[in-house]
């Protein structure tokens, strides 16, 4: 199934390469989602990530013709780009005071009572806050692995690094969010 | 259950639960819009040929330019086209220069010639056939000036060399 989508991904960027308007069309409705949650997650704002998915589709038609499926899944390639135009906009945006916009990350879960909601509302919001404040390298494999099912494998291709080292990073990672919640917990009570 | 261990469960459902929210997410169709225009913009073949077109009218206009300027400099400057090399030739007011090969057809009477002077080597000097002054036991400059006598069709008639090199 993978091979098959990975192939029809190779000859969509192959037409796009050739000036196919909707063969770049249907490349943007089938990943678009992909790269958005990702520089979501990783940025926590999504007019941010807006613009990343739109700097990471005009690159991806400008390179197409450059694009090797030997080397990596289109997948893998729109996480290391999205990562590289994460990584440059949130240094751009280091000397900047950001608006929150947190508020728009919030979005209605369904469950059976109100009581509920709120406090699965509040913890993800805790976990969206502790993401975003973890060193990049953590951050990236946390959202790869963990919130958007990418295999070892393929984060060690987009991150560009060894299988180890993203299980170690994830681990890491895992460890220093599991303190930052259970800190957050605690500022939790002592308000209440 | 140990504390760590408990948060390490709560952390996993709290990802988990993440996950499910943000797999519902998408951007705006604003987004869309925008890219597809850009793909528009980038594709439109007649864009590419205006702005080939004007890529065309650029240089053309940045050639015209040149030409118009070099040849202002040209007219003005008439010593620039008249000194091709930089170094000047200093001519010695005492030599006396003597025709000593003549390298074209014979010189016609009335034919109007110039007489272009030129710094060449010392060697040349053995290649018409006048002992270099090595084998006199001089030791002159590596350069020599002589006269190179040209016809009118641009050819050479004849050489001369100052005699003080004879």
């Amino acid at each position: 199934m993978q091979d098959a989508a990975s192939s029809s991904d190779i000859d969509l960027m192959r037409r796009t390469a050739a000036g196919d308007r909707d063969a770049f069309a249907t490349l943007y409705q089938t990943h678009h989602a992909t790269v958005y949650r990702f520089a979501r997650l990783m940025t926590g704002s999504t007019t941010i990530a807006e613009d990343i998915v739109q700097e990471v589709f005009l690159a991806l038609m400008r390179d197409a013709s450059r694009y090797d499926p030997s080397r990596a899944s289109l997948t893998t390639y729109l996480y290391g780009s999205a990562r590289h135009h994460t990584r440059r906009r949130l240094l751009r945006d280091r000397l900047l005071v950001r608006l929150e916009d947190q508020a728009d990350l919030c979005l209605p879960t369904a469950s059976a009572t109100a009581a509920e909601d709120l406090i699965r509302e509040r913890d993800v919001q805790q976990l969206r806050r502790a993401i975003v404040r973890l060193p990049a390298r953590y951050r990236e494999v946390i959202v790869l692995c963990d919130l958007q099912d990418v295999s070892y494998a393929d984060a060690a291709q987009a991150l560009g690094c060894a299988i180890g080292t993203v299980r170690s990073r994830l681990h890491r990672a895992r460890h220093l969010l599991a303190e930052k919640l259970q800190r957050g917990l605690a500022c939790v009570e002592m308000t209440r | 259950m140990k504390h760590s261990e408990r948060n390490q469960e709560r952390l996993t459902q709290s990802l988990q639960m993440l996950a499910e929210i943000e797999s519902a997410s998408k951007t705006s169709p604003r987004v869309e819009t925008v890219v597809m225009a850009r793909w528009d913009a980038d594709h439109d073949p007649s864009r590419r040929t205006r702005s080939r077109n004007r890529r065309v009218i650029r240089m053309a206009t940045l050639a015209a330019g040149i030409t118009i300027v070099g040849a202002l400099v040209w007219e003005r400057n008439p010593e620039v086209r008249l000194k091709p090399d930089t170094t000047p030739v200093r001519l010695k007011p005492d030599a006396t220069y003597t025709t000593v090969a003549v390298v074209g057809g014979p010189l016609m009477a009335d034919e109007p010639i110039r007489v272009v002077r030129m710094r060449v080597a010392r060697s040349v000097l053995g290649e018409l056939g006048i002992p270099s002054p090595t084998q006199r036991g001089a030791a002159p400059p590596e350069t020599v000036d002589i006269d190179v006598l040209v016809g009118e069709d641009g050819v050479a008639r004849a050489v001369r060399v100052p005699i003080s090199e004879l």
